[in-house]
């Protein structure tokens, strides 16, 4: 399972390096989604247990898979969908303000 | 001598960002076997179905055990739906739109009944198979969606009156936190199902698990509603 | 006997799931290089649903009569439905308003 360790760091690096160096900003917003899923990720790996079964128990299984981190990952999706709304509403309200999406010419124009 | 200058700033960036990745492998080393070790989720396998009669332990620990969380979720969708009705126009706005052929139409009376179904299985069946409130209050939220898009706003608006969906959002917070103030009516916690008096019935059938059946219908109508109200603020406030 | 006929059918899922692989990645590689809107469209319905019947058949086979089968042949039937709709009206709203296509082509409706 140590390959999947090495998946989940790549995507957190990836959706970094896409919010420091991109200069569109709806880029930056598909950044941070990016970064949320890896994390989303992380909480359902840490609860494995080889050889294990989903948590649902209509029958009598051996081994179950613990059923607290996928609590924390369901609500951890929810939130991260409404965070990434009020982004978006943020990101209409600058374009029609200054009238481009570019962050260089943003930070030029004053007042 | 500006083509250097970018590459170099471009090599700094990549340095940090690998940096970053060399501290996170060494942080991991320690987190490797986690699951082995944790006595809270042996004692919710062993004792959860007869503590409180849901099957599905996923339902039983966000409702049941650690239904707190659950109410500050919800109250961050009721957040972030109200800040983004804030920052809507007053007037009203033109939305673009086309005539569609006779097969989008006829696509669409396909499609809603189905999307019905889907959401109330998924949110009366969410102690027994997968799913839950969240997930079929999402399916449920769709149909208002689909709408706005094919016909145009004023037609979703008027079958599905904003009003409406303001009430439902409302007596969603409300109903959850009366359900909560029934423990206390009874002589155990706020929020308890499994531990007050309440009768538990068998596992394995529809009406079982105390109140875990009513937060489930709910929690499915409060994200529902919160949901097409996001949706139709984000097309508005162009 | 009964051995030959599981490792034939275990290959033939094996083959399914390959394939689809093959074709839901060149569905994200195409996504980003293609130039225009219309090529990008090419992409997202044809590709994307090869590769999405070829994995859920493979899952089909492995399962054998049963409950599961069933409800797989219903998301099948419900992707298809839908996926191809979606794409027609994102076109059908991109000609109506004019969006011009950057790769020469010749209007021959209009003829």
């Amino acid at each position: 399972m140590e390959i999947l360790y090495f998946i989940v760091i790549f995507l957190f690096c990836l959706g970094i390096y896409t919010i420091i160096s991109q200069k569109n900003l709806i880029k930056i917003v598909i950044g941070f989604t990016i970064v949320e899923s890896s994390l989303i990720l992380l909480l359902i790996l840490v609860g494995y247990k080889p050889g294990g079964t989903a948590p649902i128990l209509d029958k009598v299984y051996q081994i179950v898979v613990d059923p607290i981190s996928q609590a924390l990952a369901l609500t951890s999706i929810v939130i991260g969908g409404s965070v990434t709304a009020v982004m978006l509403m943020l990101v209409i309200k600058i374009q029609k303000r200054y009238g481009t999406l570019n962050i260089d010419k943003i930070r030029k124009l004053h007042g | 001598m500006i083509r250097i200058n970018e590459m170099f700033k471009k090599l700094y960036k990549i340095s940090l960002v690998v940096l970053l990745a060399i501290f996170l492998l060494y942080v991991f080393n320690e987190i490797h076997d986690l699951a082995s070790k944790s006595y809270l989720s042996e004692h919710y396998i062993s004792k959860g179905v007869q503590e409180t009669g849901a099957i599905n332990l996923v339902t039983s620990v966000l409702y049941d055990y650690r239904s707190f969380d659950t109410l500050g979720e919800a109250t961050v969708i009721l957040t972030a739906s109200a800040i983004l009705a804030f920052l809507v126009p007053l007037r009203k706005v033109a939305m673009h739109g086309t005539k569609f052929l006779i097969i989008v139409h006829q696509t669409m009376i396909f499609i809603v009944p189905y999307l019905a179904v889907l959401g109330s299985y998924l949110i009366l069946f969410g102690h027994l198979n997968p799913g839950g409130g969240f997930v079929g209050g999402v399916v449920l939220a769709l149909i208002p969606i689909v709408m706005t898009i094919t016909y145009c706003i004023e037609f979703s608006e008027y079958k599905f009156k904003p009003n409406i969906k303001t009430l439902l959002e409302d007596l969603g917070s409300i109903c959850f936190i009366i359900l909560g103030l029934f423990g206390i009516v009874t002589g155990s916690n706020f929020l308890a199902s499994g531990q007050s008096n309440l009768g538990l019935g068998n596992p394995g059938e529809l009406i079982s698990g105390g109140l875990i059946l009513c937060l489930n219908i709910i929690i499915g109508i409060k994200v529902g509603a919160g949901m097409a109200k996001i949706f139709n603020s984000l097309i508005k406030g162009e | 006997m009964i051995n030959l006929i599981n490792i034939l059918m275990q290959i033939i899922a094996y083959v399914f799931l390959i394939t689809g692989i093959f074709f839901v990645l060149s569905t994200a590689v195409a996504m980003i290089r293609f130039p225009d809107l219309y090529t990008r469209l090419h992409a997202g319905s044809k590709c994307l649903m090869a590769g999405s019947i070829s994995v859920l058949m493979g899952c089909l086979v492995l399962e054998g009569i049963n409950l599961n089968s069933l409800k797989l042949i219903v998301i099948i039937i419900f992707l298809l439905v839908t996926n191809s709709v979606a794409i027609h009206v994102i076109a059908s709203f991109a000609n109506n308003h004019k969006i011009k296509s950057k790769t020469i082509t010749k209007n021959d409706i209009e003829d």
